[in-house]
C-alpha cells in the first residue's frame, strides 16, 4: 500500500438547502485519519464558519469550488492525490470537472477512493442503469431525455404519473411529479436548467411505496459492509431530507431486509465504490424493489447513520481510500473490535427535519421530492414514541405531540404533505380519527401511527401518581408537558417526579448493544431504563447550538468545538451536550463525553444533576443555549462566563435601553406599544421610518422597515398577532456595523466589522469587511469596553451598531458567541473562542482595555441564499434573514476579497452575456444603479431594466439566456416578483441590494489571489490597543 | 435487528430464555414462512417492549403467538442492563415467575440444570425425515438433525439436494446405508459433550470418502472428533454482524453466528486441519479444513436466516464436493 505524501481535499462549501455541515463532520474526520498516516493536508474550502478550515488542514485555502480556482491551487500545491468524497455533491461535481478538464492528468494527480469513471456512473443515470442490469439490480422504468416530445412520449408509455429528475442534481433539485402532459411540459424547463448537463430524467413514479436507504463501505479489494439501514417513515415521493427518518429499520421482516441490504452490496459492486456510498431503494410487496440512486460518497444520510449507530463512517471511508482493508481498521468507538462489522442498535434513532418554511413570503408549504428543510435533529429514544418526542422538542418549535386538535383540519394536512406530520397525526388521532384513517392520509405504515397514537392515549389519560407519569415519560413526554395536563407547573412536575424515584437512566451508544464492553463516550437519557452505564465526571458541560434553521448554523457549532477543544488543555473532563446530526460537535472524538440529548431546561438539569459538573458554559450554542442561562442560573446550576443575570439584562429590551441611557450610550429612540394608537404618537415625536417588531422575536421574524403611515398601520397590526406588544423603533438608514469580541470583566480583545449593505438587512444576509474602515472605530470600542465592565461580561460578545451623521447608535448586544465570530477569528488570526475559554478558566485575557487585532489584507463574508430551492417566494433582503449559509474570502484587496467572496456562494458567477436590473429603490439607492450601469458598459455588458425596459423584455432577456444574473434592491414584488422569481427558477444570481450591486460591479473583473489563509496570517498580525478605558 | 421469528424458532435455542437487545419486538408480526423449525423453541423471552404489527405478510402478533404456544414474555425489562451482566457473568440459569421471589428460586434450584438436558434428542426426529427438491440434481444428502435449522435445510434443497434428515443419535453406519453423497452436520441446542460421539461418527464417514460439512455445533464436533479442543469464550458471539475472514482470499464477510464456545486455534494442529476462517475482533476459529479428508466447517452460519447472505457461497462449495467427491480444499 503505497500512501500518498500530500492530499488535496475539497470541502463543500457555503451551507445551503441539502449540504449543511454534515460535511464538515466528513471532511474533518478524513482530515483527521490523513493526519494519522503523517499526510500533508491541503483543503479548499470557502466556508468561513467550518471547523475544518480551522488548524486541522496544513493549509487552508478559502476559494469558491471552481475549476480555475482549484486548477490555480493543484498548480500551486502540487499534490499527490487528491479526495472527492467529503464534501458533498459540490465537492465531487468540482472534482469530476477537474478531471474532465484534464487537470489531474496534467499534474498527476491520483484520485483517492471511488474513481471518477466511477463516480460518473453512479451520477449518470443511463450509466448507473447498465451497470446496475449486469448485477440483476431493478431500477424504475425510465428514460433519459432532452427534449420535452421525448419526456411526453415516455410518459404516454409508462404511464402517468411520472416523476421527472435532473442529472447532477442536489437536493432534488429540479425533481418533481407530473400527474398530466400539461404539468410535465410546464415544469419541464425549470427541471433540464438546474442539470448542469442539461439533461433529465422521467421515471415511473414510485409513491406509497416504502424508502429504504443502506450505507455502504466497500474497500479496493472488494470486502463489503452495509453498517446502518435508514427507513423513510415518509413514503416514496417524499424525499429523503424531508422525511422522518428512523434508524434501525423498524417494519421490514429479515427476509426483505436482507434483499435490500444484499442489494446495496450490488450496486457498490456494480458501480465500482471505493470508500462510502448510500444507496437507496423502493421497496414494495412481495419481495419487489428498485434501486432509486447511489451518492458515492458520504452524504448527509451518512453522516446520519453514523451519528445513529456509533460508526464513523467518514473516518474509515478516509482510511479505505488510503488503499486499507476494511478489517484491517480499528472500531475507535469499541477500541477492540474491527470495521468488518455492521453495528446492533438497542435503542432507535428518529430524525425529524427542520423547515422554516414561513420565512418565505408566498413559497409552497408542502413538502415532497425537492428538498426544502435547513436542518435536521436526532433524537434517541428506547421506544418511537420517546425518540419523536424528544425530536419534536428538539426542533424548538413543539413540546412534543400535542394532545388536542381538529380531526378533519389534521387530515388535511396530512394529505397535503404538510411539514411535521407527527404533529397532525396526533392531532388527527387525538380527536378521534382511527390509525387506519390517519396512516391512509399520510402515507406512512401504521406501525408509526400506532405508536403515536399509544402516546396520545397515555398522555391524554395522565394523572399526578408515580406510575401514571412513569408511563408518560416512558412515552417520552416532558415535564412541562405533563405540566400543562395537569395544570401544574414544570418545577412541581419534576420535583414529584424525583420525589417518586422517576428520573431518566443514561445509557452509551456502542455499536454493539453491550455484548462487548466498550470506550465509547456517547450518551443518551431515557426512561426505559434501570441502571446507568456511566459515572459522573465532574467537568465541565459544553451546551451545542441544537439544530440549524434560518440564523443558527454551523458557525455555532464552530464555538462549541473550538471552545471546548481550548477547555480540555485547562480541565481534564469536557462533556458536550447537543443533538445536531450534521455536526462536528456530535462526533465521537471531540470530547471526553457526549450527550446526544435536547437542550431543554428539564434535560440539562437531568445532565448537570448526573454529572455534579464544575459548571455549565451557555454562551456558545447560540439563542437556545443562551436562553437557557438564567433559568438555569435560577435553579442553582453555575455558569461559567457571564451571569445569567448580566446575559437577562442585554437581552431585556428595557432593562438594556435604561443601561445604555444611564452610561450615556446612544440608541435609536424606540418604545413598546400596544395599540396602533400609542405607535402613531411615536412616530409622530420622532418621525418616519420606523423599525416595527414584535416584542419577543428571533432572527427578525416579523420584523420590518416602515416608510409610510399605511404600512405603519398594517405591519403593527400584524406583529400584535404574535404577541401583545410590539416594539417600535426609530430607524437610521445608515451604515452597519459590528463588534466581535471576548471580554474578562475589565478589557477586551475585539474586531470591528462593516457591512456592505445598509441598515435594514438582517446582519445574517449581510456582506461582512474586515478591517471596518471609515467607522468611528474609536467611539465603538468606548462604548464596547463600557459594556464589558457594567456587566461583567466574561466571554464572547457582539455589539451591533447603526452609524448616523458619524455616530454609533447601539442596535443591540449579545452575550454570547455571534454568527460571524468564526469569521472574525480567522481573519485575524485570533480565535475568539479559544479567548473566551482563556477568559473562563484562567479568569483574565492578560490585556488592557480594548485591543484590536490589525491585519494587513482583507477579509469579506458573503451569505449564500437557496433562493431557487424556495419555490414561490419573492427574493428579497429585509430585516429578517433568511440566507441559509455563508462564504469568506482573504485577499490584500478589497475588490478581490469581495469578488472571491461572493463568487463562493452558489449559484454566483460573474456575468457573461446580460444584467436584469430590478426596482433600483429610493433615490440615494437609484445613484448606485446609475453607476452600476456605467460600470456594466465599461464591462462591455448589456442590462435590460424593469422599470425602464418593462418587465417583459427582462423576462425574455432572462428566458433566452442573454442575461445571466440579476440585480435589484429593497421590496417591490408589485414591480419584479416575476423577474426575480424566473431568474431564482433558473438558478442565476442575485445581487438584491443596491450598495452591494455598486461595489461587486466594481470589484468584477479585479486581480484574484490564490493564497492559503496561513499566507495572510504569516503577514503579521498585531494588537493594537487604542482604547484604555477611562 | 431484525429476523426475531427465525431466532425464537431456531431449536438452538431449547431449553434458553432469550435476551432481545433491540428494544422493540414484534414490529412486523409473525408469518410461518419465516420459521426455522415448527415452532417456537425458546423457553421465554425477555424484551422490552412488544409492538403492535404492522406487516402484509403478518398473520398474528407476538403476544398471540407465545400465549398459544404457552411461551411467556417478560416484558419492559431495561433488556441493556441485563445483557451487560451475562456479558460479564456468563450465561446463566434462569426462570421467569409471577409471584414470590423465594418460591422462584426454589423453583429454579430445583430445576434440571441447562448441561444436564439432552436437548438435542428431545427436537431430533424420531426417524429419518426425506425431503425433495423442487428440481433434483441427483445428489443426496444426509443432514444429522439435532434442531436443525430451516434455513440450511432452504439452501441445501435450493440447490437440488435431496435432503435426509436423520436423527442425532444415529450412527455412522445407519447413515452410510442412506448412501448419501454428502453429510452435514448443523446446529443444535444443549451441552455439546452429551452429543459428542456425533462429530466421530462424522470422521468415520469422511474417512470412507463422503464429504462432510459442518456449521455450528456441528464445526465444534467435527473438530472435536478429529482431535482438536474446545474452550469457553469470555466474551460469545451473538448476532448478525460478525467479521470472518477468508484465510484463502483475504476477504472478509459479516456473518451471522450464535456460540459462546469457540475452537481452540492452538489444537488445530493436533487435529490436523487448517484454519479457513478467522475473526479478526477476537482471533478465534471461524472455520476449518481438512487437508486429505473430504471435510470443512464454518463456526458461523452461511445460511443466515435472520442475517446477511453473504457466505451462502459455502453451500456451493459443498455441493461442489458432493459431485467430485473431495472439496476443492484437499484437491491438489
Amino acid at each position: 500500500m503505497e500512501v500518498p505524501k500530500k492530499v488535496m481535499l475539497l470541502g463543500s462549501g457555503p451551507i445551503k438547502v441539502a449540504e449543511a455541515a454534515e460535511f464538515d463532520y466528513s471532511g474533518s474526520q478524513a482530515i483527521k485519519a490523513l493526519k494519522e498516516e503523517g499526510i500533508e493536508v491541503v483543503l479548499v474550502n470557502p466556508n468561513v464558519a467550518t471547523i475544518q478550515t480551522g488548524d486541522m488542514a496544513d493549509r487552508v485555502y478559502l476559494l469558491p469550488l471552481k475549476l480555475d480556482f482549484l486548477e490555480r491551487v493543484v498548480e500551486k500545491e502540487l499534490p499527490d492525490a487528491i479526495m472527492l468524497g467529503f464534501g458533498g455533491q459540490s465537492a465531487l461535481d468540482a472534482g469530476i470537472n477537474l478531471w474532465r478538464a484534464g487537470v489531474l492528468d496534467k499534474y498527476g494527480v491520483k484520485v483517492l477512493g471511488t474513481p471518477p469513471e466511477a463516480i460518473d456512473r453512479a451520477l449518470n443515470r443511463e450509466k448507473f442503469k447498465e451497470a446496475l442490469a449486469r448485477k440483476g439490480v431493478p431500477m424504475p422504468p425510465s428514460r433519459h431525455v432532452s427534449s420535452e416530445e421525448e419526456a411526453l412520449e415516455f410518459a404516454e408509455q409508462a404511464g402517468y404519473p411520472v416523476m421527472i429528475r435532473v442529472s447532477y442534481n442536489l437536493g432534488g433539485r429540479g425533481s418533481f411529479i407530473a400527474y398530466g402532459p400539461e404539468e410535465l411540459r410546464e415544469k419541464f424547463l425549470r427541471a433540464k436548467k438546474a442539470s448542469s448537463i442539461g439533461m433529465a430524467l422521467v421515471e415511473k413514479y414510485l409513491g406509497g411505496w416504502k424508502e429504504i436507504e443502506f450505507e455502504v463501505l466497500r474497500d479496493a479489494y472488494g470486502n463489503t459492509v452495509a453498517p446502518v439501514c435508514l427507513e423513510n417513515a415518509d413514503p416514496m415521493g417524499v424525499h429523503t431530507g424531508e422525511s422522518v427518518v428512523v434508524a434501525p429499520c423498524q417494519t421490514l421482516p429479515d427476509w426483505e431486509y436482507q434483499i435490500l441490504r444484499t442489494g446495496s452490496m450490488l450496486v457498490a459492486e456494480a458501480v465500482g465504490l471505493v470508500g462510502e456510498g448510500n444507496v437507496q431503494f423502493a421497496l414494495g410487496v412481495g419481495g419487489e424493489y428498485y434501486a432509486i440512486e447511489m451518492n458515492p460518497r458520504m452524504s448527509r444520510s451518512s453522516a446520519l447513520a453514523s451519528k445513529a449507530s456509533g460508526y464513523p463512517l467518514a473516518y474509515v471511508a478516509a482510511k479505505l481510500a488510503l488503499g486499507y482493508k476494511l478489517h484491517e481498521i480499528l472500531n475507535k468507538v469499541t477500541g477492540i473490535t474491527c470495521s468488518c462489522f455492521e453495528p446492533s442498535l438497542d435503542y432507535i434513532v428518529v430524525k425529524v427535519p427542520r423547515w422554516d418554511l414561513e420565512k418565505f413570503e408566498g413559497v409552497e408549504q408542502t413538502i415532497g421530492t425537492e428538498m426544502k428543510s435547513i436542518g435536521e435533529v436526532m433524537a434517541i429514544g428506547r421506544n418511537f414514541p420517546e425518540a419523536l418526542q424528544k425530536a419534536l422538542r428538539m426542533l424548538q418549535k413543539f413540546e412534543g405531540l400535542p394532545l388536542t386538535g381538529d380531526r378533519e383540519e389534521a387530515l388535511e394536512k396530512l394529505r397535503r404533505r404538510a411539514p411535521y406530520w407527527p404533529v397532525y397525526a396526533a392531532m388527527a388521532l387525538a380527536s378521534g380519527a382511527s390509525v387506519e384513517e390517519v396512516s391512509e392520509a399520510s402515507g406512512v405504515d401504521p406501525w408509526f401511527i400506532h405508536s403515536i397514537a399509544e402516546a396520545v392515549r397515555v398522555g391524554k389519560s395522565l394523572r399526578l401518581d408515580p406510575s401514571s407519569i412513569r408511563e408518560a415519560k416512558r412515552m417520552g413526554f416532558s415535564d412541562r408537558q405533563i405540566a400543562e395536563v395537569l395544570k401544574l407547573s414544570e418545577d412541581e412536575v419534576r420535583r414529584f417526579r424525583k420525589s417518586s424515584g422517576i428520573r431518566p437512566s443514561f445509557k452509551l451508544i456502542d455499536t454493539l448493544a453491550g455484548e462487548w464492553p466498550s470506550v465509547t463516550n456517547y450518551v443518551y437519557a431515557t426512561y426505559g431504563g434501570q441502571e446507568d452505564d456511566i459515572r459522573p465526571r465532574n467537568g465541565v458541560i459544553v451546551l451545542g447550538a441544537g439544530v440549524f434553521r434560518i440564523g443558527v448554523s454551523v458557525e455555532f457549532d464552530w464555538g462549541v468545538v473550538e471552545f471546548s477543544k481550548a477547555a480540555m488543555k485547562y480541565v481534564d473532563n469536557v462533556t458536550i451536550v447537543n443533538y445536531n446530526p450534521e455536526t462536528v460537535s456530535t462526533d465521537w472524538d471531540v470530547v471526553d463525553r457526549l450527550y446526544f440529548e435536547e437542550l431543554t431546561l428539564e434535560r440539562v438539569l437531568d445532565i448537570y444533576e448526573r454529572e455534579s459538573p464544575m459548571g455549565v458554559v451557555a454562551f456558545l450554542g447560540g439563542q437556545v443555549a443562551n436562553d437557557l442561562s438564567k433559568p438555569l442560573e435560577d435553579r442553582g446550576v453555575r455558569l461559567l462566563g457571564t451571569s445569567g443575570k448580566s446575559v437577562e439584562v442585554a437581552e431585556n429590551r428595557a432593562l438594556f435601553s435604561s443601561l445604555l441611557d444611564r452610561l450615556g450610550i446612544k440608541q435609536p429612540p424606540w418604545v413598546e406599544v400596544r395599540s396602533l394608537r400609542e405607535a402613531r404618537g411615536f412616530v409622530e415625536e420622532h418621525g418616519l421610518p420606523v423599525m416595527v417588531r414584535p416584542s419577543h422575536v428571533l432572527s427578525g421574524t416579523k420584523m420590518s422597515v416602515v416608510w409610510t403611515e399605511e404600512e405603519l398601520e398594517a405591519r403593527v397590526r400584524d406583529a400584535l398577532t404574535l404577541g401583545t406588544s410590539v416594539v417600535i423603533s426609530k430607524f437610521f438608514p445608515g451604515e452597519e456595523a459590528e463588534i466581535d469580541g471576548v471580554g474578562d470583566g475589565e478589557s477586551a480583545i475585539g474586531v470591528i466589522i462593516r457591512h456592505v449593505e445598509p441598515a435594514g438587512v438582517h446582519s445574517g444576509d449581510s456582506t461582512m469587511v474586515i478591517p471596518g474602515e471609515g467607522l468611528p472605530s474609536e467611539a465603538m470600542k468606548e462604548i464596547a469596553l463600557k459594556l464589558v465592565r457594567e456587566l461583567n461580561v466574561r466571554g464572547p460578545f457582539n455589539l451591533q451598531f447603526v452609524i448616523w451623521e458619524d455616530e454609533p447608535y447601539v442596535l443591540e448586544l449579545n452575550l454570547r458567541a455571534s454568527r460571524s465570530m468564526p469569521f472574525s477569528s480567522k481573519v485575524t488570526g485570533y480565535n475568539l473562542a479559544h479567548l473566551a475559554a482563556k477568559v473562563v478558566f484562567e479568569g483574565s485575557l492578560g490585556v488592557s482595555g480594548f485591543m484590536e487585532p490589525r491585519i494587513n489584507h482583507y477579509g469579506v463574508k458573503s451569505p449564500q441564499f437557496s433562493w431557487s430551492q424556495f419555490r414561490g417566494a419573492y427574493p428579497y433582503l429585509g430585516v429578517e434573514m433568511r440566507s441559509t449559509g455563508e462564504v469568506a474570502a482573504l485577499d490584500r484587496s478589497y475588490e478581490g476579497a469581495l469578488l472571491k467572496s461572493w463568487l463562493s456562494a452558489s449559484p454566483n458567477r460573474v456575468p457573461e452575456r446580460g444584467v436584469v436590473i430590478g426596482w433600483e429603490g429610493r433615490p440615494e439607492e437609484r445613484e448606485l444603479f446609475e453607476g452600476v450601469k456605467e460600470r456594466l458598459s465599461e464591462l462591455g455588458l448589456k442590462y435590460w431594466s424593469v422599470e425602464e425596459d418593462g418587465p417583459e423584455e427582462c423576462l425574455k432577456a432572462l428566458k433566452e439566456g442573454r442575461a445571466d444574473l440579476l440585480m435589484a434592491t429593497g421590496y417591490a414584488p408589485d414591480v419584479d416578483f416575476k423577474v426575480r422569481r424566473l431568474a431564482a427558477d433558473m438558478n442565476y444570481p442575485l445581487i438584491l441590494n443596491a450598495k452591494l450591486a455598486y461595489e461587486l460591479a466594481k470589484a468584477f473583473g479585479s486581480e484574484i489571489e490564490v493564497e492559503p489563509v496561513s499566507w495572510y496570517r504569516g503577514r503579521e498580525v498585531k494588537l493594537s490597543g487604542a482604547i484604555s478605558g477611562n | 435487528m431484525v429476523g426475531y421469528t427465525e431466532a425464537f424458532t431456531d431449536a438452538s435455542y431449547k431449553g434458553q430464555i432469550l435476551v432481545m437487545t433491540n428494544p422493540l419486538i414484534g414490529n412486523y408480526g409473525v408469518n410461518p414462512e419465516d420459521f426455522e423449525s415448527d415452532g417456537i423453541k425458546v423457553e421465554g423471552l425477555v424484551v422490552y417492549e412488544v409492538t403492535r404489527p404492522s406487516h402484509y405478510t403478518s398473520r398474528k402478533g407476538l403476544i398471540t403467538w407465545f400465549s398459544e404456544e404457552g411461551v411467556p414474555i417478560l416484558e419492559r425489562v431495561d433488556t441493556r442492563a441485563l445483557v451487560k451482566k451475562l456479558r460479564d457473568e456468563g450465561v446463566q440459569m434462569g426462570i421467569i415467575w409471577q409471584g414470590d421471589l423465594e418460591t422462584a428460586y426454589q423453583k429454579l434450584k430445583s430445576s434440571p440444570r441447562y448441561e444436564e438436558v439432552d436437548y438435542a434428542r428431545q427436537v431430533s426426529p424420531k426417524g429419518p425425515v426425506v425431503e425433495r427438491p423442487e428440481v433434483q440434481r441427483g445428489l443426496r444428502v444426509a443432514v444429522v438433525d439435532c434442531g436443525l435449522k430451516r434455513g440450511i435445510v432452504r439452501q441445501l434443497l435450493e440447490r437440488g439436494l435431496e435432503v435426509i434428515r436423520v436423527p442425532c443419535w444415529w450412527r455412522a453406519d445407519q447413515i452410510a446405508q442412506l448412501e448419501p453423497d454428502g453429510l452435514l452436520l448443523g446446529n443444535g441446542p444443549g451441552n455439546p459433550e452429551l452429543i459428542k460421539g456425533l462429530g466421530e461418527e462424522a470422521v468415520d464417514l469422511a474417512k470412507d470418502g463422503i464429504p462432510v460439512m459442518g456449521i455450528c455445533l456441528g464445526h465444534q464436533l467435527i473438530s472435536l472428533g478429529l482431535g482438536a479442543r474446545t474452550f469457553k469464550m469470555k466474551y460469545g458471539h451473538r448476532g448478525q454482524n460478525k467479521p470472518s475472514v477468508d484465510l484463502r482470499t483475504g476477504r472478509c464477510y459479516v456473518t451471522s453466528q450464535n456460540h459462546g464456545y469457540a475452537v481452540d486455534v492452538d489444537s488445530l494442529r493436533d487435529a490436523n486441519l487448517v484454519a479457513w476462517f478467522m475473526n479478526p475482533d477476537d482471533n478465534t476459529l471461524e472455520g476449518a479444513y481438512h487437508p486429505d479428508l473430504p471435510v470443512a466447517t464454518t463456526q458461523f452460519h452461511p445460511e443466515a436466516d435472520p442475517g446477511p447472505q453473504d457466505t451462502s457461497w459455502i453451500f456451493d462449495l459443498f455441493v461442489e464436493a458432493m459431485g467430485e467427491g473431495v472439496w476443492r480444499f484437499q484437491r491438489r
